[in-house]
C-alpha cells in the first residue's frame, strides 16, 4: 500500500510491516494452496464461518471502511478476536481521528489512511484524541 | 433515582471536552460537514429549519427539581426561555447557537446531565414507563434495568455507527405505558412459574414509514442474562441490518426479511458462542442502582383530610377527575401536570413554570418528577393530602388544565414550524382541535380520547397508536392530513386504520368534529368510550359520514362542523 | 424556475440567503437566479462549509419586489414558526430573532 500512512491505535505512526505482504480476499482463498501468513482482507459482509479453522494461520486481516458512518467494522473486528483470531488486525478505508477508540475496544491493531485522508487528519489528531479518549462504560457494568 | 459516582461524573465532564475538540476540528477544516454531523447529533445537536436544536436526555424520563431548574436555566441562558417535552421523554431547545453548545453542556454536566446520544446511528434514550414505582403491580420498578442499559449503552464502541437508530424501552407493570411494542427492542418485565424476575424481549416494533408491532424473540429471560443478549441483538443489527437504504435500516426490516427465527437463531448462536467471556454484572453496581429505585418512605405521609378547613380552589374538583391517578400507596397519588393547555403548543413549558414544577416537587412530591412519552410531566408521589395546595400552585404557574387523557390532551411533533423533516405543520392542528371542543365544553363528555399528530412519516408524533391518528403529508405543496383511527400504544398494541383521503387543513377540524360526532350520537352509553366504539363499530360509520357519496360541495357541508356547544 | 439559494448559518444554524454581500438573512436581497446552471455554479461557489452548511436552491415568484418562496416550508423557513404557534409558547415577547424579516 503505497500511498498512505499506517497509525498504531495510539494515533502514532509506524512503519507497515505488511507493507509488500500479498493480499488475498475471501474469494481467492479457496484457490490458494495454503493461508498460512496471508494478508486477509474482508469486507463487511463477510461470512466469517467460511474461515473458522484457518483464523489461527493468518498473520494479518484488514477490515474495510467504505464509509466512517458504516460501523459494521467494528463488530466484524469484534467476532474475529471472539473466534479465536489473535493476528494483527488491520483497519483501512474512511476513518475519522474520533473513531480511534472505537476502533481500539473492537480489538484493532492500526489503521491505514490514504495519502489525502492523511493530508487532511495528520496522526497528531488522532493522537490527541486517543490520548484523550472517553474511558470505557461497559466494563463498569461488569464485575472486573 | 440514581446519583451519579465519580464515574458517570468523568464520564460526562469529558464528554463535554470531546465534543469541544470535535466542534474545533471542524472549524479548522480537519473534519468535513459529513464527518462532523454524526459527531454532534451523538452529542444532541440537530439541525432544524431556523435553528439548532438541542435535545437534553432525561433518561427514562426521571429527574429532579435541581435537574429541571437547570434546565429552566438553560432555557433561560441559551434559547428562548422555554422547552419542549418530547414523545422519548426528552427535552429539546429550539433555538441554540453551536458556539455555546458546549457551556450548555457543561451546564448540564453540573447537575447530572447530559445530550449523550439523544440522536444519531446509535442507542438512544432508554425509555420506561412514567409511572414506575409509583403504581400498584409492578414486577420490579422498569429503571432499574434501564439504568442498566444507559450505562451499557454509552459510548459504546462497537454501536456508535450503527445502520440506523435504535430505541429501547421498559416496563415493569402488565399495563404498558411504554409503549414497548413499538421499540427496536422492548422489554415487559415478568416472573417466571418459579418466581424468578426476568424479561420478554419484543424485537423490531417501530412507527414511521413502515410501522410494526414488536416480534416476540424471547419470551422469558432471566434479567442477569439480558445484557449478553440484548449485547448480542445489537452486534447481529450491526453486522446484518441494511445499510444500502436509509428507509429500510431499522431492525424491524431486518426481522422482516430474516424472519423472527432466524433473527433468533443467530442472536443465540453467538450468545452460546461468546458465553464463556460473558463477565457477571457488577453486583456492587446493581446493588445501587436497586437502591436508588427503592421506594421512597411514604409512612411519613400526613392521612388525607375528610374536610377542608379552607375553600377549595375552583377547577379542583374537575382537575381531581382527569389528573390524577391511583398510587401504590394508599395515601398517595400519581400526579399528571398538563403542557397541553388549550391553544399552547403540546409539550411545551416556559422557564417559569419549569422552576414553579420543581418547587412542587421538592416540597410535595419527593423531589422526583417524570416525562411521560405524551409530553406531560408527572409528580408520581404527592400525599393525598397535600393535592389541594399542588392544585393551587399548579394553576397559579398556568399548568393545572384538567385534561389529561381527553381530546385536547394532544400528542404532536414540532412539525413543520421547526422540523427540517417535516411534510406539514402539527402544532396549528393540535390548537385548533383543542381550543374548537374545549369552547364546545365537550371534552368531559367525550371522555379519553387520544388523538397524536405527526407531521411527516417519520411519525414522531405517534399517530399510528392514536385513537385518532393524523398524519400531515405534502400533496402537490399543499399540506393534506390523514386521519387514522383505532390505533392503540398500550399493550394492547394496535396500529391504527387509514379512514380514507386525506383533508386540506381548512377541512380537517370538520372531518374530527364529523368523527366526534359519530361517536356521541352512536355510543351505547357514555361508558363506552372512543376506542371501545370504534372496534365495536369498526370505520364504516365514520367513513359514511366523512366521505358520503355526494357531490363535492355537499361533502364540503357535511364536514363543516357540526356540533352545537353543549347546554 | 426563478430560484435563490439558501442554508444555514453553521454557527447559529439560522437561515441565510446568498446575496451579492455574501451570505445574509434577508430573502429579499438575495441574489435571484433564472437558470439552473448559474444556480448551479453559485451554490458551488459559495458552499463553504466554515459559513454554511445544507446549501440549496429553492424556487421563488417575485411580486413587485418581494421575493416569495413557492414552498409553505421555505416560507416558515423566510418567515420563522407560524405566528400562532409563536405566540401560543411561553415568552412570546422574546419570539422575533433579528435573523428573520417578515414578508
Amino acid at each position: 500500500m503505497a500511498n498512505s500512512t499506517a497509525l498504531l491505535i495510539t494515533g502514532e505512526p509506524h512503519q507497515d510491516p505488511y507493507a509488500d505482504d500479498q493480499a488475498v480476499d475471501l474469494e481467492s482463498l479457496a484457490g490458494l494452496g495454503t493461508v498460512e501468513g496471508a494478508i486477509l482482507h474482508l469486507d463487511g459482509d463477510a461470512d466469517l464461518a467460511l474461515l473458522k479453522e484457518d483464523l489461527p494461520s493468518f498473520k494479518v486481516i484488514v477490515i474495510d471502511f467504505p464509509n466512517f458512518a458504516d460501523g459494521l467494522g467494528f463488530s466484524l473486528a469484534r467476532a474475529l478476536r471472539q473466534a479465536g483470531y489473535n493476528g494483527w488486525l488491520r483497519a483501512k478505508g474512511h476513518l475519522i481521528p474520533d473513531q480511534i477508540r472505537h476502533l481500539a475496544a473492537s480489538g484493532f491493531d492500526d489503521l491505514i489512511l490514504s495519502d489525502d485522508l492523511a493530508e487532511r487528519m495528520p496522526p497528531i489528531h488522532w493522537q490527541d484524541v486517543a490520548a484523550n479518549a472517553l474511558p470505557n462504560y461497559q466494563a463498569q457494568v461488569l464485575e472486573a | 433515582m440514581y446519583r451519579y459516582n465519580d464515574f458517570d461524573e468523568t464520564f460526562v465532564r469529558q464528554r463535554v471536552e470531546e465534543f469541544r475538540h470535535q466542534v474545533k476540528r471542524r472549524v479548522d477544516g480537519v473534519l468535513t460537514e459529513d464527518e462532523f454531523k454524526p459527531l454532534r447529533l451523538q452529542n444532541g445537536l440537530y439541525l432544524q429549519l431556523h435553528a439548532y436544536m438541542l435535545r437534553v436526555a432525561i433518561p427514562y424520563g426521571t429527574l429532579n427539581g435541581l435537574q429541571m431548574r437547570q434546565l429552566a436555566h438553560i432555557a433561560e441562558t441559551y434559547d428562548r426561555g422555554y422547552g419542549h417535552f418530547t414523545t422519548r421523554q426528552n427535552i429539546q431547545f429550539n433555538w441554540i447557537d453551536l458556539p455555546r453548545v458546549a457551556e450548555a453542556l457543561s451546564d448540564l454536566a453540573d447537575v447530572e446531565m447530559h445530550a449523550i446520544q439523544t440522536s444519531g446511528n446509535c442507542i438512544r434514550n432508554v425509555t420506561a414507563d412514567h409511572f414506575a414505582g409509583a403504581v400498584a403491580g409492578e414486577v420490579e420498578d422498569p429503571r432499574v434495568l434501564a439504568e442498566l442499559l444507559r450505562q451499557w449503552s454509552m459510548g459504546h464502541p462497537e454501536y456508535a455507527f450503527l445502520p440506523r437508530k435504535f430505541k429501547i424501552a421498559v416496563t415493569g407493570s402488565d399495563d404498558d405505558r411504554a409503549v414497548v411494542a413499538f421499540h427496536d427492542i422492548g422489554l415487559k418485565l415478568r416472573r417466571n412459574e418459579a418466581g424468578v424476575i426476568g424479561a420478554k424481549i419484543y424485537v423490531g416494533g417501530g412507527l414511521g414509514r413502515t410501522p410494526r408491532v414488536g416480534r416476540v424473540l424471547r419470551d422469558f429471560l432471566p434479567i442477569d442474562d439480558l445484557l449478553p443478549y440484548i449485547d448480542q441483538i445489537l452486534h447481529v443489527y450491526n453486522r446484518y441490518g441494511r445499510r444500502d437504504n436509509k428507509y429500510k435500516a431499522r431492525i424491524k426490516i431486518m426481522v422482516d426479511e430474516l424472519g423472527i427465527d432466524e433473527v433468533r437463531r443467530r442472536v443465540e448462536e453467538r450468545v452460546n458462542l461468546t458465553r464463556d467471556e460473558v463477565k457477571p454484572l457488577s453486583a456492587s453496581l446493581m446493588a445501587s442502582i436497586r437502591s436508588a429505585f427503592a421506594a421512597p418512605d411514604f409512612s411519613q405521609a400526613p392521612a388525607p383530610i375528610s374536610g377542608h378547613d379552607f375553600a377549595l380552589p375552583t377547577g379542583y374538583d374537575a382537575w381531581l377527575a382527569t389528573n390524577i391517578h391511583d398510587h401504590r400507596d394508599p395515601r398517595h397519588a400519581i400526579v399528571s401536570i398538563s403542557l397541553k393547555d388549550h391553544g399552547a403548543t403540546p409539550g411545551d413549558a416556559s422557564a417559569d413554570q419549569m422552576r414553579a414544577m420543581a418547587d412542587i416537587a421538592q416540597e410535595f412530591g419527593y423531589d422526583e418528577l417524570r416525562v411521560s412519552h405524551e409530553q406531560n410531566i408527572i409528580l408520581p408521589h404527592v400525599a393525598k393530602a397535600h393535592l389541594p395546595q399542588v392544585y393551587d400552585r399548579l394553576k397559579k404557574a398556568g399548568l393545572a388544565t384538567a385534561n389529561i387523557g381527553l381530546i385536547s390532551d394532544i400528542i404532536a411533533c414540532p412539525g413543520m414550524d421547526y422540523c427540517a423533516l417535516a411534510t406539514a405543520r402539527s402544532i396549528p392542528i393540535a390548537q385548533d382541535i383543542a381550543t374548537h371542543f374545549d369552547s364546545l365544553k365537550l371534552e368531559h363528555d367525550i371522555g379519553p380520547l387520544k388523538i397524536k399528530i405527526s407531521g411527516c412519516i417519520n411519525a414522531c408524533g405517534h399517530h399510528h397508536v392514536g385513537h385518532i391518528g393524523i398524519l400531515g403529508l405534502d400533496r402537490a405543496g399543499v399540506e393534506n392530513y390523514q386521519i387514522t383511527l383505532g390505533g392503540d400504544g398500550t399493550e394492547a398494541a394496535t396500529l391504527g386504520e387509514r379512514l380514507g383521503p386525506g383533508f386540506p387543513a381548512e377541512e380537517l377540524l370538520g372531518a374530527i368534529d364529523s368523527i366526534i360526532a359519530v361517536y356521541l350520537e352512536g355510543r351505547r352509553d357514555r361508558t363506552e368510550t372512543f376506542l371501545e366504539y370504534t372496534r365495536r363499530v369498526g370505520l364504516t360509520p365514520f367513513r359514511q359520514r366523512l366521505y358520503p357519496a355526494l357531490k363535492s360541495t355537499a361533502k364540503k357541508e357535511a364536514n363543516a362542523p357540526v356540533l352545537e356547544r353543549a347546554s | 424556475m426563478t430560484q435563490v439559494i439558501t442554508a444555514n448559518d453553521f454557527a447559529s444554524g439560522g437561515v441565510v440567503y446568498l446575496s451579492k454581500e455574501g451570505w445574509q438573512g434577508d430573502l429579499n436581497q438575495a441574489l435571484v437566479f433564472d437558470n439552473d446552471q448559474t444556480a448551479a455554479d453559485a451554490l458551488a461557489a459559495h458552499n463553504i462549509p466554515s459559513e454554511v452548511v445544507g446549501v440549496y436552491a429553492i424556487d421563488v415568484a417575485i411580486n413587485a419586489c418581494e421575493i416569495k418562496p413557492v414552498h409553505i416550508r421555505e416560507v416558515l423557513r423566510a418567515e420563522g414558526p407560524s405566528p400562532r404557534v409563536l405566540t401560543a409558547q411561553p415568552n412570546p415577547s422574546s419570539q422575533q430573532g433579528d435573523r428573520h424579516v417578515s414578508l
